[in-house]
């Protein structure tokens, strides 16, 4: 190895031990003056099995943002595979994978592979859609169920975004659609699939929303199915 | 002397603190904007619609944020900004209610020899103020806005050449409510904040015999000219992200010819950082912050200038939303990891209060 990568390497280990103690984002900082080799860096970095869960989450947070591109998306391959990687680092990858757009497509065999295991289904659909994977048929379904399912009201926020993309599979999306709104626990959801709703101009949805006019127990909801339900009115 | 494809990919990332303007670029006409389009455009999805239409049939006193209490604060806090208005006055005040007669100022000289001296006393001063960050640069006019928000002509004196851009931070705690409207308190105190700022500052440097112009979100541009004083960058999210606290600031500046020395804009990474994270994008109660891997010239017109490479935000949208909330929404300055560093993403306006009311104990 280059003396120079090697001496940056040990640096660099040296300032993500002290950013362990305290939060100074040294690592960002450092990483700043070198950004050309900072591919190679994390490279190294995340080679290392040894690396723990706290190293591998600055990693994450304070070197990948600023990685040339080429080396970004292996980086975030290699990262997800690290076997200290923890649980919510691995969700933030899948994530960010899917946030690459088409520039990820060489990512979906992988995220193929997760969406067919047990953990992260709904991660790896909505990233398959991001990046624009073409079997929508075999997502939609998991989508849907995630939309009642998952406990992130982020997640469902994002499955709704996915899932309304695809309005035209009406006779599933807007039974889905329907439900989430009226039951959905977290006020944002139920704000947002209406918002969607009166967007999208999905009449189907109008009679619930001029339910929940009223009905729904958060004053943001109501006032945001007021707003839908006299668009859906007016574009009927 | 680089080849084509690298000047494609130097323009490519150059959102800030270089700007990439192209030909559509001209100086924003502020009538243009949100909120002067409300008033007078009948085309408008918004017209005739303010931000607190709905609040009476939003309030809500079982619910914490949307209670009669949390619009309360909110209005309250911008008392000092809304009926302070001379605080913005493009000249001297006057009639002060001091009864002390205060001598006539005389210019105080200023040349390379105190420079540095007077430019570090204004920081200091902008910052005994209230200022949490101050930075200064040129005044450039191809941010000054061409109309004013009810259309008068802006023409700014002779001899304006330079430009103290400060930002002002908001309050943690109040701001992570968003979108309650709670977190309009944290908005509204800054805004009353920034008036005292900046006509205590601008009175500063008239009683030091130089011209001083106090503007808050009128007259100009104020991110552009936040940039180009060192204070931050542009992000995803359409706003000024500072290091230290990301966009959870409120900008004004002072426009002034009192000699002084630029500070220089800064890099630290953030178009890179934006373009791979879209929290605030994910975040947005409507979709208003684009998830383009790339930043474009895309522009939402007339609300918005054109020709500035970005990443846009549909700002319609998201005044739209303000409305249905009955006070603005803050989600993409808590969304942002810039924050975070310093502040929280949520706070459920309920805990906000528990937290409050224990402090007063």
């Amino acid at each position: 190895m280059d003396q120079t990568l090697e001496n940056d390497l040990q640096n660099l280990k040296t300032v993500i031990a002290d950013e362990k103690e305290a939060h100074k984002f040294l690592v960002e900082e450092f990483i700043l003056t070198r950004r050309a080799s900072s591919g190679q860096l994390a490279w190294k970095l995340v080679s290392d099995p040894e690396l723990d869960a706290q190293s591998l989450a600055i990693l994450n947070a304070q070197i990948l943002p600023f990685v040339p591109d080429k080396d970004y998306l292996p980086l975030l391959l290699k990262l997800y595979e690290h076997p200290n990687a923890s649980f919510r680092l691995r969700h933030f990858i899948i994530q960010k994978i899917g946030w690459r757009g088409q520039y990820a497509k060489s990512a979906i065999p992988k995220l193929l592979e997760i969406f067919e295991g047990p953990f992260f289904r709904t991660d790896a659909a909505i990233s398959l859609l991001e990046i624009g994977y073409n079997e929508v048929d075999k997502i939609i379904p998991v989508l849907i169920e995630s939309l009642e399912r998952e406990k992130n009201y982020l997640i469902r926020m994002n499955v709704a975004r996915q899932l309304v993309k695809h309005v035209d599979k009406i006779d599933t999306i807007v039974p889905a659609f329907i439900k989430a709104m009226k039951k959905d626990p977290d006020f944002r959801v139920r704000q947002k699939i209406i918002h969607y709703c009166g967007e999208y101009n999905i009449q189907e949805a109008l009679k619930t929303i001029e339910q929940l006019q009223t009905s729904d127990q958060h004053p943001l909801v109501r006032s945001v199915a007021l707003r839908v339900c006299e668009k859906l009115k007016q574009t009927k | 002397m680089p080849n084509k494809s690298q000047q494609q990919k130097k323009q490519k990332f150059s959102v800030s603190p270089d700007f990439t303007l192209n030909e559509e670029f001209e100086p924003f006409n502020e009538h243009y904007n949100v909120f002067g389009r409300i008033m007078w455009d009948k085309e408008y999805m918004n017209y005739h619609k303010f931000m607190y239409d709905k609040v009476p049939l939003i309030i809500s006193d079982g619910i914490p944020g949307y209670r009669e209490i949390d619009h309360a604060l909110a209005i309250a806090s911008w008392t000092v900004h809304d009926y302070f208005r001379s605080a913005f006055s493009w000249e001297k005040l006057n009639k002060p209610a001091n009864v002390m007669k205060i001598p006539e100022p005389k210019q105080y000289p200023i040349d390379e020899s105190n420079i540095q001296e007077v430019t570090q006393y204004v920081k200091a001063i902008a910052k005994l103020f209230g200022a949490s960050l101050v930075g200064i640069t040129a005044f450039d006019p191809r941010w000054v806005y061409t109309e004013d928000r009810v259309g008068t002509p802006i023409e700014l004196p002779e001899g304006l050449t330079n430009v103290i851009a400060i930002a002002i931070e908001m309050d943690a705690d109040a701001i992570s409510t968003s979108p309650s409207m709670t977190q309009g308190f944290a908005n509204g105190l800054g805004y009353s904040n920034m008036a005292a700022l900046v006509a205590s500052l601008a009175e500063f440097i008239r009683k030091l015999g130089y011209q001083a112009i106090p503007s808050g979100n009128d007259t100009a541009l104020s991110i552009p000219i936040a940039i180009q004083a060192g204070l931050g960058q542009l992000g995803r999210n359409g706003l000024l992200v500072t290091r230290q606290f990301g966009s959870r600031v409120r900008l004004c500046k002072v426009f002034t010819d009192m000699p002084l020395l630029h500070d220089e804009p800064v890099d630290f990474g953030l178009t890179d950082y934006c373009r791979r994270c879209k929290r605030c994008a994910e975040a947005c109660e409507v979709d208003a912050i684009s998830f383009d891997e790339e930043p474009s010239f895309k522009s939402y017109p007339p609300s918005q200038n054109k020709g500035i490479l970005r990443w846009t935000i549909k700002a319609d949208l998201c005044y739209q939303f303000w409305v249905d909330n009955g006070g603005e929404c803050s989600t993409c300055i808590t969304s942002c990891p810039f924050n975070m560093r310093t502040a929280q993403r949520y706070l459920e306006p309920e805990k906000f209060w528990e937290k409050k009311l224990e402090d007063k104990e």
